[in-house]
């Protein structure tokens, strides 16, 4: 297990290298000159060129490319045009929050999601599914902005149950906690219970009834293993889109999260923030997926027998577990 | 008595697209310590029989609409699901067409087996059923010590073996096999075949076997019924069957099989196709198809005797019938 | 013998539909699509006012049966502009996926087809994008393409591509492993011809599922866009832009941001039932 882990942590590297140049490709076509940006409209031509001098934006782009990649082996992601901050620190001051708020988001929607799901599945045509299918579409066709404003009128102005922004403690992290997670959940359940449902139809499961199984152990005890498994391999993407999530719902509640940061960064052509921003989330998303593949493949025998070296089991059946190996995959 | 005796079992699936006549009153006995080959073509209704003698029709779409299916003195469509659990797999097991997905992907071998020996022995301990399971593996050929791999690292005759293994674990009364060795290579169909017969005269197990291979029944079994439109179509010996072949659908079912002993030149395929379950014929299902076809066909043959233990539903043989008593048709 | 083959002889598009009809939540979703592309042909029939018809006196006016979902700062009728926005929200879902599905389904197509270095080659780029949330991407591309309707759609369109072409190449390969594949190039077919007879019709089921969700998706990500500032910007009448637009009002108005969120929802709603509908149609394995 641990040469795949390694072997996943290297591919890491050409993946990240490939995004570094995919993001700085594209902000370097970006139109809009982000010295003139941090300089403004009233500055002379002659102030701004030199300040394109000194930012080195004249230099050609593989020279600005390797600069930038050099600099990120020193842990040096540039310097912010709008504050003079180092980058690596703004993201470091302002990541935690964001990521922290992602995970336990996408944490949270699997734990409440999952059980809807299968409840949803093995209830299905009944009320109780009509229901959670229904609610749980109509949370996943929501804009998570505007499901944030309407939580912030709800609850914030209406109710006044809950604070509408900032960030001072727990309690400001409360309605954008769920107005991703509401998604979250809507979209882990909807997987959850077309997974189950093709579980539940599946042979392996009749084979368990024609063994005279109960209803209850051939749930816990034979569908469920299996339809995680896809849901699974969904969490790292889930997460991703969690972070995407956050991003906006960062605006909506003035949270100093990446969010902010990004958007800003964007509208400001402030390149180096938005490049070691994107970098970063990159960076966190593939763990997360890596993490989550780890997990896939304790939970899979299939992928497991591939990975967990063990030598017995490879000296008996090395054709057959090949063979079945490839027939599944 | 009979072990196993169904009575006008009657099965549809009502589907979106129409009602599914799957199983049409169907009579079938089989004795204990017998094997009895079900023979038909795909969708002529032999799986739905079975799942419905288990009570395992997927509900919905399927329902029983009628009949009886007396098993050791007790009528199965009556009896309660949780006498039923103890049923399934204690006294009747089935081995599935399909092994390749009738085993739980993320469960051991080893575990599979023990499953059902802790369902059916009560007080039983863990350590004893993984004991049994071990012994149940060695005694359908697979040693031990790939006990506990998982399904996907044994090969489709291993896997069909390991099935065998689950549906013996309990030494139950009787097995239905569902096509046991349809998905597998020849070579190993034939290895299967034969563990089943030693098995079966070793242990004395009934056997309901399903299959569309007058082959296999030759092989295996002491009666057959041919089924044909969710009807029984012919049901005697292998002697009444093979050699006193009475209705058309039989001799055209020998007819399409290759013979070594008889020289012809082409084979004589039954003409058309078999008939859509939803839009069955009203009369004899197999009228359209068959070449001794006659008006009297529009109406629903009775089920005769025509001699001792040899049944045929087919007009040809209304006046030759020895015994019409209680054996009338459902109509 | 001819009874039994008419039953048969019901066209696959025919069952499709008959099967779809017969999902209650599908009908509702097609029904409430319907409105919206209706609203959408004939709005400025149902529109009173004009896109930019400002009334200042009127600014902010609340619901009333003159103004049905109010005004907003400039005294703009509010159901008016939903109504012409409804225009540009649909043709921005449906522009960005046709570019994701050509982009997306063409190279995915490919990959699957050929297989390979060149799967490799196409894939391992797929893989880099999607180590960054399609959201985060849409933002780059448009901060990098500018704002504005067309690059809106661009963005929104290139950022959703390695989700078709993931799809298109499962599916590509699938039908590819398929008897009747083999049995086509036994008889000679050329690539094309085997893409274009045989696998793409196998392919149809999943690619028509992701279109009518990806509709929805890349409505989502459009809004989205405009409401961060990056995509379609005000006074366009875009739903998202329209919501972010009146943001500020919040708390004294909040008709002006609840009614543009309605309709995107609607709309979004609509279209995940329709997909949901047409996958369970679609899917072989619901049959019996």
């Amino acid at each position: 297990m641990y040469k795949y882990i390694i072997k996943r942590l290297i591919y890491l590297i050409p993946v990240l290298l490939c995004v570094t140049l995919l993001i700085f490709t594209m902000l370097y076509i970006t139109p809009g000159d982000p010295a003139r940006m941090i300089l403004g409209n009233d500055a002379s031509d002659e102030a701004v060129e030199q300040y394109r001098e000194e930012l080195g934006l004249n230099d050609p782009f593989w020279t600005r490319y390797f600069r930038y990649l050099v600099g990120i082996l020193h842990g040096d992601l540039g310097t912010s045009y709008t504050t003079k901050m180092p980058v690596a620190k703004e993201i470091a001051e302002r990541f935690p929050t964001t990521f922290v708020m992602a995970l336990l988001v996408t944490i949270f929607g699997t734990l409440v999601g999952v059980p809807l799901g299968i409840i949803s599945a093995i209830k299905q045509n009944h009320a109780v599914d009509y229901l959670a299918t229904t609610v749980g579409l109509i949370f996943v066709s929501m804009p998570s902005f505007w499901l944030g404003l309407m939580m912030i009128v709800l609850f914030g102005v209406k109710l006044k149950w809950f604070p509408t922004s900032g960030w001072y403690g727990p309690q400001y992290a409360v309605l954008p906690a769920v107005t991703v997670g509401l998604t979250g959940i809507a979209s882990r359940m909807r997987m959850t219970r077309s997974s189950m449902l093709e579980v539940i139809r599946s042979d392996y499961i009749r084979t368990a009834r024609a063994k005279g199984q109960t209803e209850f152990k051939i749930i816990t005890g034979h569908a469920l293993q299996n339809a995680l498994l896809p849901v699974v391999t969904q969490i790292g993407m889930a997460f991703g889109t969690n972070m995407g999530g956050m991003i906006i719902t960062e605006q909506i509640f003035a949270i100093p999260g990446l969010g902010k940061m990004m958007t800003d960064a964007v509208n400001q052509r402030n390149h180096p923030v938005v490049q070691g921003g994107v970098l970063w989330i990159a960076f966190a998303t593939s763990i997360v997926n890596l993490i989550v593949d780890v997990l896939y493949a304790y939970i899979d025998p299939r992928l497991k027998a591939q990975y967990v070296s063990n030598k017995k089991k490879k000296a008996q059946a090395p054709k057959e577990a090949k063979a079945e190996g490839g027939a599944a995959a | 008595m009979a072990l196993l005796d169904i009575k006008n079992l009657t099965i549809y699936y009502e589907t979106e697209d129409g009602v599914v006549k799957a199983v049409n009153g169907i009579d079938l006995q089989l004795e204990k310590g017998e094997s009895l080959g079900l023979v038909g073509e795909t969708g002529a209704g032999k799986t739905t029989t079975a799942l419905g003698i288990l009570g395992l029709i997927p509900n919905p779409p399927g329902k029983v609409k009628g009949g009886e299916i007396w098993f050791d003195g007790q009528d199965l469509l009556k009896t309660p699901e949780k006498e039923m659990r103890a049923i399934r797999g204690g006294k009747i097991s089935m081995v599935f067409q399909d092994p390749m997905t009738a085993l739980n992907p993320v469960h051991k071998v080893v575990d599979q087996i023990a499953e059902m020996v802790l369902l059916h022995n009560e007080g039983i301990s863990k350590a004893d059923a993984q004991v049994r399971a071990l012994q149940m593996l060695e005694m359908v050929g697979i040693p031990a010590d790939r006990a506990n791999e998982y399904p996907h690292q044994f090969s489709g005759g291993m896997k069909q073996r390991v099935i065998i293994a689950i549906a013996l674990a309990c030494n139950p009364e009787m097995i239905i096999a569902d096509e046991p060795t349809t998905a597998l290579d020849v070579t190993i169909q034939a290895q299967v075949l034969d563990m089943i017969r030693g098995l079966r005269e070793r242990l004395g197990t009934s056997l309901l076997m399903i299959t569309h291979d007058l082959g296999v029944v030759a092989e295996i079994c002491d009666k057959v019924a041919v089924i044909y439109g969710g009807e029984i179509m012919e049901y005697g010996t292998l002697e009444h069957i093979y050699n006193e072949t009475a209705h058309p659908y039989t001799k055209g079912l020998f007819g399409s099989l290759p013979r070594l002993d008889l020289d012809v030149d082409r084979l004589t395929p039954i003409q058309g196709l078999t008939p859509d379950p939803t839009n069955l014929p009203a009369g004899c299902p197999f009228g359209p198809r068959c070449p001794q076809h006659t008006e009297a066909c529009d109406v629903k043959p009775p089920y005769n005797e025509i001699s001792p233990g040899h049944f045929v539903r087919c007009m040809l043989f209304n006046d030759q019938a020895i015994n019409t008593a209680g054996k009338e048709s459902e109509e | 013998m001819e009874t039994n083959q008419k039953v048969k002889k019901k066209s696959r598009f025919r069952e499709v539909a008959h099967r779809f009809a017969q999902r209650k939540m599908a009908v509702v979703g097609l029904v409430i699509f319907a409105c919206l592309l209706l609203m959408a042909l004939f709005a400025p029939m149902i529109a009173k006012y004009g896109e930019d018809e400002q009334d200042l006196a009127n600014a902010l006016a609340p619901m009333s049966a003159e103004h049905p979902f109010g005004t907003d700062v400039v005294g703009r009728d509010l159901f008016s502009r939903i109504v012409l926005g409804s225009r540009v929200s649909l043709f921005v879902g449906v522009i960005s996926v046709s570019i994701a599905l050509t982009v997306g389904g063409t190279l995915g197509a490919i990959a699957g087809f050929y297989g390979g270095k060149v799967d490799n080659l196409i894939m391992r780029f797929f893989d880099v994008t999607h180590a960054v949330p399609t959201m985060i991407l849409a933002m780059c591309i448009c901060a990098a393409l500018g704002q504005g309707l067309f690059n809106t759609m661009l963005a929104v369109g290139i950022a959703s591509c390695p989700g078709y072409a993931r799809m298109v190449r499962a599916s590509v390969m699938s039908a590819k492993a398929q008897e009747f594949v083999e049995a086509a190039r036994a008889n000679g077919a050329s690539d094309g011809r085997i893409i274009l007879r045989h696998i793409l019709p196998n392919c149809l089921a999943p690619i028509i599922v992701q279109v009518s969700m990806g509709v929805a998706g890349a409505i989502l990500s459009a809004a989205s866009m405009s409401f961060i500032g990056l995509g379609i910007q005000p006074p366009a009448a875009e739903w998202g832009a329209l919501l972010s637009g009146s943001r500020a009002f919040i708390f004294n108005r909040p008709n002006l941001v609840f009614f543009p969120g309605l309709f995107i929802m609607l709309t979004i709603f609509s279209l995940n039932l329709i997909g949901d509908g047409l996958r369970d149609a679609l899917d072989p394995k619901m049959k019996r």
